[in-house]
């Protein structure tokens, strides 16, 4: 059985492909490094260690990049004297 | 406000000290719950017809006792709440997205999956008769590699993901596995791909290139 394939599709699939690295953090490692991830991106770190780890997977995994994503808007929604 | 001590504290602490942090921390995790389900739910379109808030207060629960369960772990690399928030979050999204699969038989898609080869839409823009010759090549080694070098859940996981567009957690869930377990099927099969890709001479960028420019 053949199926008609979107050839973005295909470009999505080639993107993630191109990018894949022999050894990749793990889903548990990513939760491990959500929230000071977060805080980091948020303080606009953008060349702290954690949030390079982070960003490689994120790309990759679209669940844990919208549980950093739901987080990071999550703290941007709140007053800044949260504690 | 608290600290993370004085959060860690009085959570430690029994009596009316830790049940007015709980009730505060409660308080918090369905507000994040809530957040996320209302996102998970805009997104899921039509097929996001559930009720948040009754699901909010579930997966708040549920959050505070894996709070409470993994306190020790809790290093005070962040505030406490946002560490605190990452749990409610992650159930919220795991039960959002099961509510707006649960209509959808990933038995029948799966097997569907598994079974159909993929047929590239062709753009009649594409000319230059060496250049579709490279980019047919480089296609039969995708489709050849996806089809007899993949293990079956590799390749069902592979079109699921990247064709259906099924959340990584409802794999988990349908195959009783783990994130991590399935996101290393994903990875291998990738990883597979590329190294083929580069075995027979094309650089996964260039193939990028030829189709991206495709469209």
């Amino acid at each position: 059985m053949e199926r008609s394939v979107d050839p973005r599709v295909i470009e999505r699939l080639l993107r993630d492909v191109s990018e894949t690295e022999a050894e990749e953090i793990s889903c548990s490692e990513c939760f491990d490094l959500l929230s000071p991830g977060v805080e980091l991106d948020l303080a606009g770190a953008i060349d702290a260690p954690i949030l390079i780890r982070l960003a490689h997977h994120l790309r990759q995994c679209g669940v844990c990049r919208d549980e950093f994503e739901t987080l990071r808007d999550l703290l941007r929604s709140e007053p800044d004297d949260r504690t | 406000m608290r600290t993370n001590d004085e959060w860690i504290r009085a959570l430690g602490e029994r009596g009316e000290t830790q049940g007015a942090a709980l009730h505060e921390l409660r308080v918090l995790l369905v507000r994040a719950a809530r957040f996320a389900l209302q996102r998970g739910q805009s997104r899921a379109g039509r097929r996001g017809a559930f009720d948040v808030d009754q699901l909010a207060e579930d997966c708040a629960q549920n959050a505070l006792v894996a709070i409470l369960d993994r306190l020790p772990d809790f290093r005070g690399d962040s505030r406490f709440t946002t560490w605190a928030y990452k749990f409610a979050i992650n159930m919220a999204l795991v039960a959002g997205r099961r509510e707006a699969w649960k209509p959808v038989s990933l038995d029948a898609l799966l097997e569907q999956a598994g079974a159909s080869t993929w047929r590239l839409e062709t753009d009649a823009r594409s000319v230059d008769p060496e250049q579709a010759a490279r980019r047919g090549e480089a296609w039969k080694v995708i489709q050849e590699t996806i089809e007899t070098e993949l293990s079956e859940r590799q390749r069902q996981a592979l079109k699921a993901i990247v064709v259906d567009e099924v959340p990584l957690d409802e794999l988990v869930r349908h195959w009783g596995s783990s994130r991590n377990a399935v996101y290393k099927l994903l990875h291998d099969a990738r990883w597979k791909l590329k190294t083929r890709l580069e075995a027979r001479g094309f650089a996964p960028s260039e193939v990028l290139g030829m189709f991206g420019g495709a469209r």
